[in-house]
Order: structure tokens, then sequence, then C-alpha cells
């Protein structure tokens, strides 16, 4: 009747800053972990929650590789407890600057999400971030002793600043399409030359800023990047 | 497991309906179910979508038989009755939660009615064990402690409490019924999500003030003020409950035998004061204003603007925000002792705004609206949308300066131009082409386009499935698309209608 699925997908809760955060943990019962993933969604005004298509299809597919992924919602986003962020007055400051304020601040969600899934498995081996998601999730794994590495979907290198990228000696997958309006690829092989190694950029056609029809293409990419890691 | 039970369910697209065939599936048992098929959906079809939100595995899903038909007419074939007969237990939960009776004969038809034809129908298969999911409320208008097994009652305070009791004492009298009759409080999403299929009853409330607190200015303070007045002191109780939890409590006394000719209260241990209810409004808002003028039975004259929308808006609840009854629940907590507490509190009611919110109110979940020759693009476009964009939340954008282009193809498509000048639309106009002049254009189809107004996809959904390109600035055109999308919620477009379908407006 429905989906057939061999996956386990199971709706959490998780203590926030500002309340509980409502997040989906998938992982498959019958393999063994080998790696835990917390995926970081885009910016809530632009398409952010754990059913973008980018989120969900990584999620989706990483339980091929043993895997268990942990996606959320930010703060006041669908269930997650909070001022909701998308609102007539956020949309105004958005139009005006890109950016709304505080939004720095939902980095710690994404740090409250890595404390539960810690309790939860003991560890984060990966991050994956996606556009202004990006910016938050390489911020945070950037001292995290237990990642191991961080995959990048179109980060916002013209609006945030990655200089953290220089320093930190994680493996690092980055990928964009070449046509992102908000991830000018001249600007962003300039910046990737200066991160630190290891790192590897994958640029490719893949429907602009929001990887429409090219989930399948990109989650194996992924998937190829963690094997080696693994 | 307990023994694997086969049940016959109906009303299992309902909001509890559907968190019992949830909990029955996942429990293990088999469950038949009687659904009517819609215009758009069959009834398998309506079934999988109401059954959508628990995400349960096929191994599970598999575990339902759907039947097509409605109470009280149906007429079950050949097949439909063996696949019955297979049932050892029913569960009754269908229900019209209509208040006032309709040219219909609603709710009496479907409650009363399909009651006593299900009644008979199952009686001749020869299944005894019956579970009537009534209501609490069919104590009727008293503000005393109401015992399950009430034997006098006060006069129901509407059609629908009327014919929940009418139906209640249809089953009882049935001598072959091994009846257990369940009677949940005022029913709300799920305690934990904050979800829910439905808006009626209290969410009439919850979904006013939304609507209302929209069309707010924040003061020079930064917050903003609410005049609504309440006739009440503030410490009435009302008996909410979460579904999960009522469905919890049902699927449990079903299978228990013992249950047989028992009444079970499903309501809250502390029912929340009305107080605390719009503290925790006020708090999701971040609004103020809403007072408690004491419950004298004076008329309030002189009603703003927001309490004449309020009122209009909940005018069958007014019993309702009285006083509730005590319910006592010596039977459930005798057969459930362990059955989990559930109390509606603050925490949750801001959960079921969030939810509400997030999900439009329901508003979005609209029916096709079918026009014979395709699509009227010309009449949205050119009529409809100047109209009520200057009524919605684009006015307060005070920066919003843009020329935008919309391209629709298919029969009845074209090209419009739109500018905007500071949040207000001063022109929609056909053109021929979309000059390299505007700020963005949407690229469409009339197809999606009418899913889109008829609130069955939002922009962001037909956005991420390629069903709308944007050339332009993409950022700018995905953020003028949410709030698009709250105009459509707002004010939804019924073609053929000229006027804007809206509430009063209530703020000048």
């Amino acid at each position: 009747m429905l989906e057939t699925v061999s996956k386990t997908q199971e709706n959490v809760n998780i203590p926030g800053p500002k309340g509980t955060l409502e997040g989906i943990l998938t992982y498959s019962e019958n393999s063994t972990l080998k790696q835990t993933i917390l995926i970081v969604g885009p910016h809530p005004l632009l398409g952010g929650d754990f059913n973008n298509n980018v989120v969900r299809e990584l999620s989706q597919q990483l339980v091929r590789s043993d895997t268990l992924t942990l996606r959320f919602n930010f703060r006041g986003v669908g269930c997650s407890e909070g001022t909701p962020i998308v609102s007539t007055d956020n949309i105004a400051k958005f139009w005006a600057r890109s950016e709304i304020d505080d939004e720095a601040a939902l980095q710690d969600d994404v740090e409250a999400c890595a404390r539960w899934l810690r309790s939860l498995v003991g560890k984060v081996d990966v991050v994956i971030g996606y556009s202004f998601g990006a910016w938050l999730a390489s911020r945070w794994a950037a001292d995290q002793k237990d990642v191991n590495a961080m995959i990048l979907f179109a980060p916002t290198i013209a609006q945030h600043d990655y200089s953290h990228l220089k320093r930190v000696t994680k493996r690092k997958l980055i990928l964009a399409s070449h046509d992102d309006f908000a991830v000018p690829l001249s600007q962003l092989k300039q910046q990737f030359s200066q991160w630190a190694e290891p790192k590897e950029l994958h640029v490719e056609e893949m429907d602009n800023h929001f990887f429409r029809g090219c989930e399948r293409q990109i989650s194996n990419c992924v998937r190829t990047f963690l094997g080696d890691a693994a | 497991m307990e023994t694997r039970r086969h049940i016959f369910l109906t009303g299992s697209t309902g909001l509890i309906g559907r968190y019992l065939l949830r909990d029955f599936l996942i429990q293990g048992h088999r469950v038949t179910t009687l659904v009517r098929p819609h215009e758009q959906e069959s009834s398998r079809e309506r079934v999988e979508k109401a059954l959508s939100f628990a995400r349960l595995p096929r191994e599970i899903t598999e575990n339902v038989r759907v039947l097509q038909g409605q109470l009280p007419d149906f007429q079950p074939d050949a097949i439909d009755r063996r696949l019955i007969k297979e049932c050892d237990l029913v569960v009754h939960s269908a229900a019209s939660l209509r208040f006032d009776k309709d040219s219909n004969g609603e709710p009496f038809r479907t409650n009363v009615e399909g009651t006593r034809n299900l009644v008979e129908l199952v009686q001749r298969l020869g299944i005894r064990r019956w579970i009537q999911v009534s209501t609490a409320y069919v104590c009727g208008d008293t503000q005393k402690t109401v015992s399950e097994d009430h034997a006098s009652l006060s006069n129901p305070r509407n059609s629908y409490e009327k014919s929940k009791r009418i139906a209640e004492e249809l089953v009882r009298k049935q001598p072959r019924l091994d009846w257990t009759i369940v009677r949940p409080g005022i029913v709300v999403g799920d305690s934990r999500t904050g979800y829910t299929s439905t808006y009626q009853g209290m969410y009439r409330c919850l979904k006013s003030v939304a609507l209302l607190v929209k069309r707010l200015k924040k003061n020079l303070a930064g917050t903003r003020q609410l005049p609504l007045r309440f006739h009440l002191s503030g410490n009435e109780l009302t008996n909410l409950v979460p579904v999960d939890w009522v469905a919890e409590a049902i699927s449990r006394i079903a299978l228990l035998a013992s249950s047989q000719g028992k009444h079970f209260h499903l309501t809250p241990r502390n029912p929340i004061s009305a107080k605390a209810l719009v503290a925790a409004v006020q708090e999701f808002f971040a609004i103020s204003g809403i007072e408690f003028v004491g419950s004298e039975k004076t008329e309030l004259e002189n009603r703003n603007a927001f309490e004449r929308i309020f009122d209009r808006e909940t005018s069958l609840l007014g019993p309702y925000f009285n006083d509730d009854p005590q319910f006592d629940r010596i039977h459930l907590d005798e057969f459930l002792p362990k059955l989990r507490e559930a109390d509606v509190n603050s925490a949750l009611i801001q959960r079921l705004m969030k939810f509400g919110e997030s999900d439009g109110w329901g508003i979005r979940r609209g029916h096709r609206h079918i026009q014979p020759n395709g699509f009227d693009c010309a009449g949205f476009f050119e009529s409809y949308f100047p109209e009520a964009a200057r009524r919605s939340e684009l006015v307060r954008m005070r920066d919003l300066n843009a020329r935008i282009g919309f391209e629709v193809r298919g029969q009845r498509g074209g090209f419009w131009l739109c500018q905007l000048v500071a949040g207000d639309v001063v022109s929609v106009e056909p053109t021929s082409c979309i000059p390299n002049s505007v700020d963005f254009h949407y690229r469409t189809n009339c197809a999606t386009l009418e899913e889109i107004t008829s609130g069955r996809m939002t922009t962001r959904e037909a956005f991420f499935e390629k069903r709308i390109e944007i050339v332009g600035n993409i950022e700018r055109a995905l953020l003028l698309a949410l709030l698009f999308e709250d105009l459509l919620r707002e004010y939804p477009y019924r073609p053929g209608v000229k006027k804007v379908a809206s509430t009063e407006k209530a703020c000048a």
C-alpha cells in the first residue's frame, strides 16, 4: 500500500536551546552501524526543512551505506518549538538584506542535535550541510574531535565567512552546480584553493542552487566519498 | 503480542479513526474499514492519505482492507459481507461533527441512522462485540460532576450532542451486542507532534486568533495587541484531550472483554483553564490584549472589529466556553491504571498552534476547482490577485518594489506583468511576452497554477517538483512565493466568485 522500505524512520524530539526540535532518524535495523551523520538543511526561508529534496534524499539513500542519519527542523520550523521563522517580518528583512536577525544562533540548534546524537550513539562522524546549513555545519564541525569529515552542498561563500576552513584538516567534500546563483564559481574555486587539505571539489551542472532532479546523483557522490572514508 | 484480532473500523479517515487504524495495525491486528470515496480519490487512496502521517512500513499497512461505502446508505455486496463477517470486533468511530442540523438531516443521518444500519448489519452477520465512540458531552448542559454511568441527563446543547446521545441509547438497547461506549472529551491534535487532520471545535478559536494576529501591527514598544474580551472569569476549565492518547485508550479498552457493558470517560485528569489556554496562545504569538471581563451574563456592548470576527467564527462554540463539567474516570482508572496521562498544558497548546500554523490551519487542503474550459488565468491575475494582495501581508513589505512576470502555459494561459511599489500591487496587466526588464519571472502551466490556487499544492512544492521555474532573482522570487502562499491561504481563491473571499477586514 505504501512505499516499500527496508529502512527505519523514527520521529524524534530533541531538546533544543529554545524548546524541542523535531527530527527524523533514519537507519537500517539489519545492518552494522558504521557511521553517524548529522544533516543540516538550508535557510528556512528558502526551502529549509527536513523534507527538503536534498536533505530527505541523502537521509534515505545513505542508509544503504550502513549509516544512521539525523535531519531536523530548526527552531520555529515545522513542529519544532520556537518563534516561527517564516513570518512576514522575517521575509521583509531577508528581502532587504538576505539575512534575518540572529540567524547565526541557529548553530545552537546544530549543537543541540549533535549533543543528542552523541547521547544516543556516542559520536557524530560526518556532518552534511546544504547552503546556509553548510555555513552552520562547517563552523560547528570545525572544532569537533569526533567529526572526521564534512560535506558541504552549495556553500554560501558569497554571503557568509568560510575562512575557518583554512585551518580545518578534516576531510571535506564540496559540491556545487556551476550555475549556482549563490555560489559564484570563480569565487568558490578561489576560496577552495585556500582551504586546508584533504579536500575535494565536485562541480557540474546540478540545477542551480537546488539540485532538483539531481538528488540521486549527489547521494551517489556522497556515498562514494563516505565509502572512501569508511 | 495478544491474540491477533480482526477489527471492522468505521471513520478511519477521521482524526480519531486514523489514529485507531494506526494503533491497531501497530499492535498487529487486521483491520477492515468502510470508507466513502471522494470525487477525486478512491476509498483506498483516502485511507492511504489518512495513514500517511504514521509512516508505517508496507508490511504493516498491508493488513488493511478497504470497503467502499458510506453510512447510512452502505449496501454491502456478498464479498463485503464475507469480509465483514470475518471480523470479530466493530469499532464505530464514524460520525458527523456538525453542531447544527443541516438540510440533509446531518448530524442525525450519519450519527443515528448510520449507527442503526451498521448495528443491524453486523448483528445479522453474527458479530457481537461493539465499541461505540461517543462523546463526553452526551451529558448535555450541566456543570455537575458527571458519572460514567450517569442516569439523568441535562438538555443537549446542540444537534451533535443529541445525535450522539440517541446513538448511545440505540446501542445499549441491543440485546445481542456486547457493547462498550467510550466518550472522549474535546479532542485536539497529537500530544507529541501537534498533528491534526481537522480544524473543527476548539480549533476554530485557535485558527481565528491566528488569522486576526496576522492583521496586527506592532506598537511603539514592539509588541502587538489583540483586543479581545471574553465573558469569562478565566478559571473555567476545558476538557481537552490529545488524539493519540484517546486512540491509545480506545484501542486498549476495545480488547478488554471485561469492559463490556461499561462507559468510559476519556477526559483529562487536570483540565486546562481558559486563563492558561489564552496565556499559551498569547505567548506563542508574542501578543497581549486578550482579557477576561467576568462571567456575569450581561451583554458586552461595542464589540470591536476583532471581537466581531472572533464571535462570528466561533458562534457555535459558545456553550463550550462556559465551565465544563467534571467527568469522573472511575472505569478508566480501574481498567487502565497504567494509562499515561496526557493533560493538555501550555507546551502542548503551543505545539498545536505550531502545527496549525505550518499546516495553514487546513485552509490549503482545498478541493480542485474544476472549470470546464480550463483554469481562468486572466481572472485570477487580473481580478482576484490585485484585490487579495492589497488586503494581505504584502502591504507590510514597505521595501517591496519589484516588477514581476508570470508566464503560464496552456489553454487560457498567457503572460502578465505585475508592478509592486512599497508592497502595493499598482498594476497587473496582460502582455505579449515577458520583457528582460523584470526583476524575476515565474514560469509554470495552467494545471500547476490551478493546483496552487486551489490549495492542493504549495508554491514551494511546485518549485521543488520543477513545476515552476524562476528566471531572474531566484532568492527574491522564492521569498515572494511565500507571501503569495499566505495570501491564498487567507483569501482562498474561488473561481467564478467576483469578490475576494475573506473574513472582515479588522484593522484599518
